[in-house]
């Protein structure tokens, strides 16, 4: 098995948490006292072009991370994150609207699924791949861990991952993450209240 | 929703659910059938090799009844699984078994109990109907039809009527 990386979230707790006096009793989740920001990697988008760090700035994204054959919990996130958004539409702007963001950690057979895979649930839902240790880069800057297990006789492995979805302000910053369940009012609620309560985040000059 | 008493009694309920539940009772007695309620495959990519099913079991009867495996033609295996969330890390766990209690429900919905399909042997398209036999330990079979639909066909989840 491979290295197992150490929860960041213990640090980030113990450091920083006004954990989720979350309005919305549905929704868990922490919120960062002092958003982290997310260090630089190097991935590919599903259309094969480059996505870094710096992708992330001047907008909100929600990042998940999963994988394509993932038959249960992926799919249910981003089809109740599809719903998120749909109710995030009549709360905020629509320049506020978070960009959508899926994490595949597992390369070998993401790849040629990513596009299809992603965009079944929204044409505008990005999926995001490359190396491991790149895709381990952007994990640790979403607070998150991905592990895969041993192949079983027929080849078959599975892959163990964070289940939150790290929400990401538009300086590029960890500042939040929910856990699921991801109920779409509740949880598109919340996320107004923060992108609300952290202003107009435009200018990367203007960060903390 | 249409619940369907399965083989051998081959007695479809449309609506009149108390009248076909009688029917059943009437003819089965003791062997009451698991129903099920509902089934159907999330709509996935092609190359996407690994699928869930949802279905609703309701146990009208007055015996547990424990569903030990599946099968499908359409698929090289199925397993029972149940995906849990465990320290903020999500995985799946396989299930040896999963008990329908006398006069109980059982649901295998999203991010929770379901049936995980490997390997679909073709291409499967929205409104296909896709064959699954549950294995009881009792040796009785019950025979599903799942239907192929897009996760918001129906808005997202499983949840049948009450």
């Amino acid at each position: 098995m491979r290295k197992r990386r150490q929860l960041l979230a213990v640090n980030i707790i113990a450091a920083a948490v006004a954990c989720a006096t979350i309005a919305m009793a549905r929704v868990s989740g922490v919120v960062l006292d002092r958003p982290q920001l997310v260090q630089a990697f190097t991935l590919d988008d599903h259309n094969g072009k480059p996505f870094t760090a710096d992708s992330l700035k001047g907008h909100w994204s929600l990042i998940l991370a999963g994988f394509t054959n993932c038959p249960d919990v992926c799919p249910f996130t981003l089809a109740n994150l599809e719903q998120v958004v749909a109710e995030l539409g009549l709360r905020v702007r629509p320049d506020h609207l978070p960009a959508v963001i899926f994490l595949a950690v597992d390369p070998d057979r993401d790849r040629p699924n990513l596009k299809d895979y992603v965009v079944q649930f929204h044409p505008d839902f990005v999926g995001v791949t490359g190396a491991l240790d790149q895709i381990d880069r952007m994990l640790k800057g979403m607070d998150a861990i991905a592990v895969r297990s041993k192949p079983d006789a027929h080849g078959n492995y599975q892959v163990t991952h964070s289940a939150a979805v790290a929400v990401i302000d538009p300086l590029g910053r960890l500042c939040a993450k929910i856990s699921p369940p991801f109920d779409p009012a509740p949880t598109a609620q919340f996320l107004a209240d923060l992108f609300h309560q952290h202003g107009n985040l435009r200018a990367p000059e203007n960060g903390q | 929703m249409i619940g369907r008493c399965l083989r051998p009694l081959q007695c479809s309920v449309m609506g009149g659910m108390l009248l076909g539940v009688a029917l059943c009772a009437a003819s089965a007695l003791a062997e009451a059938p698991l129903n099920v309620e509902g089934a159907w495959i999330p709509l996935a990519p092609p190359a996407v090799k690994v699928h869930a099913a949802y279905m609703t079991l309701v146990n009208r009867g007055t015996t547990d009844k424990h569903i030990v495996g599946a099968s499908s033609p359409e698929y090289e295996r199925i397993e029972l699984h149940r995906s849990v969330v465990k320290d903020g890390v999500s995985t799946m766990q396989p299930v040896e078994q999963v008990t329908v209690p006398a006069s109980g429900r059982v649901e295998f919905a999203p991010a929770g109990l379901h049936l995980m399909l490997t390997g679909p042997k073709r291409p499967l398209a929205a409104d296909d109907h896709v064959q699954v036999v549950l294995r009881l330990s009792d040796g009785e079979q019950v025979d599903v039809s799942a239907v192929v639909r897009r996760r918001d066909d129906t808005g997202h989840g499983a949840h049948s009527h009450h």
